[in-house]
Order: C-alpha cells, then structure tokens, then sequence
C-alpha cells in the first residue's frame, strides 16, 4: 500500500475540511482507489470499538471538572489568593496571572479552559492597572500553556490512550517540566517589569489577609489533592478521580461557595456533552487512521528516512522538536498528538528513548503549539477577551515564545526534569 | 431561489428537532455516567462491595452521548478545521469550497452507513459482559448518529449553494472561529 492516504489527507487538510473528516477521508478514498474497499469495514468497526474505552472516559469528566469550575467562580478565589501572595511585587499582576495559571493547571486540564477562566478576569483588570491589552492578553496566553502540562491533562489522557503508556505515570511526569515551564515566564515577566517599569498590583498583604485568601481557596485547592494523591497512590484509576473531581467541584460550587445554581446545571452538562462528543470523535477518527497508518507500513518509511538523517538520538530529538513547533503553528494539541503519537512514538522508543520522557515532549511541545501563530485556540481566545489583534499579541508573545523553545529544549535533553518524579514515585517506564 | 429556501427551512426545522433531542439525551448520558462512577468508587471504598456493571454501562453510555452529539457538532460547525487556505477566498468562493468539502464528508458518512447492517447483524447475537442487552442496542447509536449528520451535512451543502447564488454580506472577521470554543 502507497501513502496516498496521507497525501489525500494533507490535501483535505490544506482546503479546510475538518480535521476528524479528513482522518477518514484520506485512507477510505485510498483504499477505494486503490482497489481494497474491504479494509472500509476494519475502518468502520475502528470507528464504534475506538469509544468504547474506559480510559478514554476521563476526557469528558476532566472537561466537566473544569466545565463546573469555570462557571462556579472557583477561579476567583484562586486569582485573589494568587494576589494575596506576590500581588506587591513590580508587574505583580502579570505575576498574579502566571501564578494563577500554575494553580488552576492542577484542577482543569485545558489550556483554552484557562485562558478563558483567568482572561476575562485578568485581562481588563491588568490593563486598568496600567499595563497594554496586548501585553496582557500575552501573559495569559504564554502562562495557559502549563494548564495541559501540569496535571490533569487532557492530551496526556489521549496520548496515554492511543500510545498505551500509563496515564499516572505522564502526570507524575508532567509535573515538574509544567512547574519549569511557570518559574522561567515568571523570570521572563520579573525581568520585562522591571525594563518597562510596570506597576506594582497591590500593597503587601498582610499574614491575616493571606489567611483569609487561603481560607477562601481551600475547597477548590484541594482538588488536585484529592486528585493526584488518589491516582498517584492508587486509590482511584484517572477515571475514577475525574469523575469525583467532577461530583466535587459540583459540589464546592453549588453547596460551598454558592456561585452556580442547580438550574445551570443543564446547561454545564450539555456544553460538556458537546465538547467531549467532539473531541472523542476524533480520538475514534485517529484511531480508525491509525490502523490504516499501519496496515501502509508507514512507521517502518519514516524510521528508515528518520535514521538516514542522523542515528545520533540528540538530533533526532531535535528535529523531533522542530517538526512538532511547526505542526502545533497549525494543528490544535488533540489532533496533533492522536495523529502523530501513533508514528512518531514507536520510532523513538525503538532508538531507545524513554516512553514517558518522549511523551512529555511531545505534551509540551504541541501544548506551547496552542499558543503559536498563525493557528493558535489560546491565541484566539485571548485575542477575543482583549478585542487585540493577533498580530499584535504575537508581538508582545515572542520574548515568551522564547522562554516556552528554552523550556521545551532543557527537557527535550535532560530526561531527569521529567522522570525524576515517577521514577520516585514507581512508575516504570516501559510498559509491561 | 425560493423553493430552495423552502426545503432548506423544513430541513432546518427537522435538525432543529433531531438536535433537541440529542441534546436532552446527551446531557442526561453524561450526568448518569459521572454519577455512576462515582458510586463505583463509594462501593468499592466505603462499602466494600464492587459493582460488577457499573464500568460497562458508562462506557455505554459514552458510545451513544458520542453518536447523539456528532450531529449537532457537524451542524454548528464546531469540528476543528484549519481555515488559512479558505481565509484567502471570497465569501462566494468559500461557498464553493464548503459545498466540495460537504459533498465528500457526506459521501463518507454514506459509505460508513452501509456497513451498519452487517454490523448491527451480528451485535444480535452478542449480548454485553455485565448487563443483560444484546449488543445491538450500544452498536445502533453509530449509523442513528451517522444518519442524523448525513441530514445535518445536506443543510449544509444546500445552505452553501444559496450562498453562492446569493453572496451574504461580507461581515467583519471575527478573531475567535467557531470552532475555538471546543478544544482539548
């Protein structure tokens, strides 16, 4: 079998057809083309059997974890407690914002879900505060990037799923390079802040006004407690924790803190439904291309072309890198990592690259691709929430972008930031 | 142009219906799943009994939110496309691009349709692990999904064609596509 599948599927691609139709476009027509038709029913049969995955199950109950949080002024609190603790350093809103990105990575796992969270809150209050729209809208977008990459995370669920590799030990992964990730933009902010003079947010707090804040942060903080110990220890598998994070932050937010009303629930359900419905469609559309990626023998092409540039795995990580920089300019994280996980991973992990290192640079690389022109969701949203053009975020974006390629290099070429943690915590890293 | 408006009005009306109902039994689905596992894990942990069904069934329940949701999705144009090559087009031109990238998905979904009987045939005779149902009534939810954007895709081509006859006015482009409001 050729690789017009992949050629038709760029081609469909390129025009604007919808990336799940164009996953099974592009081998349905090669095959009819090429006279096996029959291999239309193993795509078929991919399509049903691709949903019916407990694993998988954890994207729409993390989604509605996050759903519930948006909406139930969870995001508040964590913003005021953000403020309580750094708000009185120079730039201390671009801080803030930096701050309440880490914070909010360990309960939702969406960078667009953070973006649009801490946006509408932070962007007009920065820019109140004295600083450009364009430059806040940057922050928030640079700093939404840790979201997936933190845990939990919705694409490391995916690449977990299609790349059989353990979804806990790609939290415990995540963890580090995601609190890597958030020091080095706040380095980047506290440097910019002090060059452009940007001001200070608030006075310093007092310790009886960090208490309150905290107080008030307590229930939502909790979460990624709940939910990290409990997968990480072994209480709950993934899915299990998001479904309870999921009755708990319905919980917090109804009983606790009172900000949503149980007549809003429909609404969050049906929205959670929506997203889900789309984003699990094209995880069963990539697994029905993935089984005609294999069946062409593309893995084996690609790893004879990969090994006639370099056999040095350093290289070979390097174009890694830059492959996926230009890919994430284009193609949004889930389908990224649900079309390329599949012929990219084998390659690796045959020159002898760690599973769950490998898998990390790929989370964060296609993640910071969120945040990259031309296409870009987070870059969209914040452009939208600051009524900025996005060329001009793009202009105040690139000393971040700088700091997301020096990130994404020092854990491309140091594997101990990410398997230090799950090496501790005992999660080998080959499947057995 | 009005009796194309005429049956792209019915149709409307139709999906409008279809897409009323996937979307009450969608959120219903994603609710009772949520609510399951979590009974699951109370069992297990607090009561120290485990549930034998309660994973199969979620999953379930997870194939049919899936098919429900689909057409609503296509309908709303909410899948993820890349839209820089159309971008560079007339409103008219985009027209046409939006009916050849319509003609070929819906083309797509019929042949997908005619594989369901043989399907659905031999789900007769498998019955689920951990709940007494024939595996019919899960594998149904694809081609019922599948038929309800086949109807959903014909709107969408017919609106299309109007379009091209009949150009809207160019509106300011907005930064947030449709599609960003889902994203993962």
């Amino acid at each position: 079998m050729t690789l017009l599948f992949f050629w038709l599927f760029m081609g469909l691609l390129f025009i604007g057809t919808p990336v799940v139709f164009a996953l099974i476009l592009g081998p349905g027509i090669a095959l009819l083309v090429e006279g096996r038709g029959a291999f239309i029913t193993m795509m078929n049969s991919r399509l049903l059997n691709g949903l019916d995955s407990f694993p998988l199950m954890a994207v729409p109950f993390f989604i509605l974890a996050g759903e519930l949080m948006n909406r139930g002024g969870i995001t508040i609190s964590l913003v005021k407690f953000s403020q309580a603790l750094i708000g009185h350093f120079r730039g201390g809103l671009a801080q803030v914002n930096i701050l309440s990105s880490i914070l909010f990575a360990g309960l939702s796992g969406s960078a667009v879900a953070d973006t649009s969270a801490l946006g509408s809150m932070l962007i007009p209050a920065m820019e109140k505060n004295g600083y450009t729209k364009r430059f806040a809208a940057a922050v928030t977008a640079a700093s939404s990037v840790i979201g997936p990459i933190i845990p939990p995370s919705g694409i490391m669920i995916l690449y977990a799923f299609i790349m059989n590799v353990s979804v806990g030990g790609l939290f415990a992964a995540g963890m580090v390079p995601g609190l890597l990730v958030g020091a080095s933009l706040m380095i980047t902010t506290w440097y910019l802040s002090k060059v452009r003079k940007y001001p200070v947010a608030s006075r310093r707090a007092t310790y009886r006004e960090r208490g309150l804040a905290f107080k008030e942060a307590f229930w939502p903080l909790l979460t990624p407690v709940i939910l990290l110990g409990g997968i990480l220890s072994g209480v709950f598998t993934p899915t299990e924790a998001a479904a309870v994070a999921a009755g708990y932050a319905m919980i917090v937010s109804v009983l606790i803190l009172r900000s949503l009303k149980v007549t809003d629930l429909p609404q969050v359900l049906f929205s959670t439904a929506l997203s889900s419905g789309v984003i699990l469609l094209l995880v069963t559309a990539a697994v029905s291309f993935s089984s005609v990626v294999s069946l062409s023998g593309a893995p084996q092409i690609l790893t004879e072309a990969v090994l006639s540039i370099s056999d040095n795995v350093y290289v070979l990580l390097f174009c890694v890198n830059i492959l996926l920089f230009i890919v994430g300019m284009f193609l949004d994280a889930g389908p990224a990592i649900l079309i390329l996980g599949p012929i990219l991973g084998p390659t690796m992990v045959g020159l002898g690259i760690d599973p769950l290192h490998f898998a990390i640079v790929m989370c964060v690389n296609v993640t910071v691709g969120l945040a990259t022109p031309p296409m870009g969701l987070v870059l969209f949203v914040a452009a939208s929430l600051s009524e900025e053009r996005v060329e001009k975020i793009t202009y105040e974006l690139l000393p971040f972008l700088a700091t997301h390629v020096t990130v994404i290099f020092l854990i491309t070429f140091i594997p101990e930031i990410s398997l230090t943690l799950p090496r501790l915590l005992g999660f080998a890293s080959w499947p057995s | 142009m009005k009796p194309l408006d005429a049956v792209i009005a019915g149709l409307s009306k139709i999906n409008d219906g279809i897409g009323a109902v996937g979307k009450y039994l969608s959120l219903t689905l994603i609710g009772l799943m949520t609510l399951v596992i979590i009974v699951q894990v109370f069992f297990r942990y607090v009561l120290q009994n485990a549930l034998p069904w309660s994973e199969e069934a979620a999953r379930y329940m997870m194939i049919w939110m899936v098919f429900l949701v689909a057409p609503i999705a296509y309908r709303r144009g909410l899948n993820v496309a890349i839209e820089i090559f159309p971008g560079l087009f007339s409103v008219r031109w985009r027209a046409v691009l939006m009916v050849v990238i319509n003609v070929l998905v819906i083309a797509a979904l019929v042949r997908l349709l005619m594989e369901s009987p043989g399907v659905l045939d031999r789900a007769t005779r498998i019955t689920a692990q951990t709940i007494p149902i024939e595996m019919v009534y899960i594998y149904v939810s694809m081609p019922i999904g599948l038929a309800a954007m086949v109807l959903a895709g014909v709107e969408i081509v017919l609106r299309s064609i109007r379009d091209i006859a009949e150009p809207p006015i160019e509106d300011t482009p907005s930064a947030v596509p449709a599609a960003s409001q889902v994203e993962l």
